[in-house]
């Protein structure tokens, strides 16, 4: 007996020793790690068993449904490989949480894992898309590459249970670094264009999907590109050429139309307004009638105007001793030098003369006609014609050096009555006229004397007369120059003296 | 306005209603409308993230069952062999049954939202207002769909939600928010799921449709 216990705790002691040794002990507890339904149709869940305590353990996967109490184990543990559970499409509710534990037991003992609730709608994770190939295309414009795939296995398009969205990424294969990628969202559709590529790169393009708005598959294998070096982005190229050109040309003919063409400078460049004198029109006044010009310019008040009741025109007449002036030679008209000086001078006095008009009384008649008469008649005359300021009306008095007498002009000039009675003045006004000399801006030809006048009435602008009396013209008929005279002077409105001026020098 | 252009007013109207309802195609109808479901399953998700971000570790365990969610008395599919066997118009009006029952809490969560305790407050709110105005306006587009599809009956199941508190204090009432936001998602995801196989077999000459 003593040996039977002595055996006794020999082999306890080896069979602890021994055990101790081999470390057998119940089973670990395991773990479920993940549980992923690919098409939202059927489900599998893994898990990591624990400490397998040395001994053969097995795995159960029990679960049980939300609303009832039933408890079930599952139904495949080999599809989807060890330590797995896969649940096929009978046994897969979507909209319900189910209780999954998993059992591991051995020869010592059980070992019960952590309940997990999962719910289908949630663990919804499709496999990544499959045949990812990519072409590259050189179109004559834009070159471009294509990706297409097809979609996962397993899922239903077709009969709108799932729809799927994908998401296309692509790197240049060159640089090792993974925030180089580009994502680009594809929608529903299986292909996918990238435009411009770099030349003489190698790309690589990634696929990857999810369902409804479930979680993201993994990145399908990569397919990878070579752009070949030679592609020309002509498109580009020829776009900022025709640009280019467009705007040079528009740009060309906006100007040159600014140059030509009025209606467009001012639309352009519209002009900057200029002071303006009120009345005065500068169109009028380029197209030569100075009558309305100065029409409009008159205000009242300025230039003091004295209205004569009677608007006459009023002469200076130059009595020629020597010669009777020949108004019927024509050649005399021309002819400033010799012995027809005088008789142009004379003719040209009376020239002047018709066109001088007085606006003074008769006070200076007199006056006039004495200094006429007595004084040097080229003074008076040159002032005359200095006065008028027309070049072609110069008188080049000192023909021989003899003054020239005013007297009375022959009956060509007048009526054939005395100068005294002022007969070339019908109205019976004569006077002497003078004329401010401001407003010629020509040098008079002869110094001014104006020592024989002995008053001067007005000192103002003259108003020219009215029409001038047509009879008087009538006896300078062989005057051409005169008779043009006539014939201007025929029309004549009241004009003011620079008016009259202006018109004349047009006229002859 | 006169008699005259009231009418004149009216029967432009009408008309306009009428090309409305019957110019649109069952199918531009239907596509619509899961585009507006798939919007509100999104929000609704990300709504939950959110909340999720920062929600208080005490709360997780005690996640509330769906089967207390106030429409889980409604008969659902819940597979796609036994949702491809049911007729449209069942599909359709167990949409809107849904859609119809989730009026009233959504308008308890929007003014909720608000006074909520949690960091990311603003966002929830706003999202929260957004599922508001796209539930109206699926409900809107599903009459449009029914009228189209001229049913004979109208069964829509009616869904009571007699909570109108989501509780006294700031745990409970963030809690709450929870699990109606989470019953929510889950009907949406129906919602969105019945509508795609409906426009699905709708549009049975076009398969890109699907």
């Amino acid at each position: 007996m003593w040996r039977d216990a002595k055996q006794a705790l020999a082999l306890m002691l080896l069979l602890s020793w021994v055990s101790h040794s081999m470390s057998f002990s119940p089973a670990g507890r395991p773990r479920l790690t993940t549980c992923r339904s690919p098409e939202k149709e059927t489900f599998t869940c893994w898990w990591k068993p624990g400490s397998t305590g040395g001994l053969p353990t097995s795995y159960h996967l029990y679960y049980r449904k939300e609303s009832s109490l039933e408890v079930f184990e599952c139904p495949d543990y080999h599809k989807a490989g060890n330590n797995s559970c896969y649940f096929d499409k009978r046994h897969t509710s979507i909209w319900i949480i189910y209780n999954i534990t998993v059992v591991a037991s051995n020869a010592l003992g059980k070992a019960y894992s952590e309940s997990v609730e999962i719910d289908v709608m949630d663990i919804v994770q499709p496999h990544p898309p499959e045949n990812v190939n990519v072409t590259f295309t050189q179109n004559a414009n834009s070159p471009y590459f294509l990706v297409r795939w097809r979609p996962p296995r397993d899922a239903d398009t077709r009969s709108g249970w799932v729809t799927i969205k994908y998401e296309v990424r692509l790197k240049i294969e060159n640089s090792r670094d993974e925030e180089d990628w580009e994502s680009y969202s594809a929608g529903k559709q299986l292909e996918f264009s990238i435009y411009s590529p770099q030349p003489g790169a190698n790309y690589a393009v990634q696929v990857r999907c999810k369902l409804d708005q479930g979680l993201w598959s993994e990145w399908s294998p990569s397919a990878f590109i070579q752009i070949p070096d030679n592609i020309s982005d002509t498109q580009n190229a020829v776009m900022i050429i025709s640009v280019t050109l467009t705007v040079i040309i528009f740009m060309l003919t906006a100007g040159v139309l600014t140059v030509k063409m009025k209606p467009v400078k001012h639309f352009l460049l519209p002009p900057v307004p200029e002071p303006k004198i009120s009345g005065l029109d500068t169109q009028l006044l380029k197209s030569g009638k100075s009558e309305e010009i100065f029409s409009a310019l008159i205000t009242p008040g300025y230039p003091q105007i004295a209205q004569s009741p009677d608007h006459q025109v009023e002469y200076l007449v130059v009595y020629d001793y020597d010669e009777e002036m020949d108004f019927n030679d024509k050649a005399h008209l021309e002819n400033q030098k010799g012995e027809n000086c005088l008789t142009d001078n004379a003719r040209k006095v009376s020239q002047n003369s018709i066109q001088i008009t007085l606006n003074s009384s008769q006070d200076l008649n007199t006056t006039l006609s004495e200094h006429v008469h007595a004084g040097t008649v080229s003074n008076q005359l040159s002032g005359t014609s200095s006065v008028l300021g027309e070049p072609q009306q110069q008188l080049h008095l000192y023909c021989n050096g003899t003054p020239v007498k005013a007297q009375d002009q022959n009956t060509h000039m007048s009526s054939g009555s005395q100068f005294e009675q002022g007969t070339i003045n019908p109205a019976g006004l004569t006077g002497y006229v003078e004329v401010d000399k401001q407003k010629r801006d020509q040098k008079p030809p002869v110094e001014e004397d104006y020592s024989m006048v002995s008053e001067v009435i007005s000192d103002n602008i003259l108003v020219l007369q009215d029409s001038i009396p047509v009879q008087v013209h009538k006896e300078v008929k062989c005057d051409k120059t005169s008779i043009k005279a006539e014939e201007m002077g025929g029309g004549f409105e009241p004009l003011e003296y620079l008016e009259t001026l202006t018109t004349f020098s047009s006229g002859s | 306005m006169t008699q005259g252009s009231r009418l004149y007013f009216a029967v432009t109207l009408l008309m306009c209603a009428f090309a409305t309802i019957h110019c649109v195609g069952l199918n531009e109808l239907l596509e619509r409308a899961s585009q507006l479901s798939d919007k509100l399953h999104s929000i609704s998700t990300s709504l939950t993230n959110d909340l999720d971000s920062h929600f208080p570790p005490v709360g997780r365990g005690m996640m509330p069952r769906p089967s207390m969610c106030h429409t889980s008395s409604l008969q659902i599919p819940n597979d796609k062999d036994q949702a491809l066997k049911v007729p449209e118009d069942e599909l359709l009006s167990l949409a809107r049954s849904l859609l119809l029952a989730w009026s009233d809490p959504l308008a308890l969560l929007s003014s909720e939202a608000s006074s909520l305790a949690h960091p990311e407050r603003n966002t929830i709110n706003t999202k929260t207002k957004e599922l508001q105005d796209n539930i109206n306006s699926l409900g809107a587009g599903l009459e449009h769909v029914f009228n189209k599809m001229g049913s004979s009956s109208d069964n829509l199941s009616s869904l009571p939600f007699y909570i109108d508190s989501l509780g006294q204090d700031k745990t409970s009432r963030l809690v709450n928010f929870h699990f109606l936001l989470s019953c929510f998602r889950r009907d949406s995801h129906k919602i969105d799921s019945f509508l795609k196989v409906l426009r699905c077999r709708a549009a049975k000459k076009r398969p890109e449709m699907c």
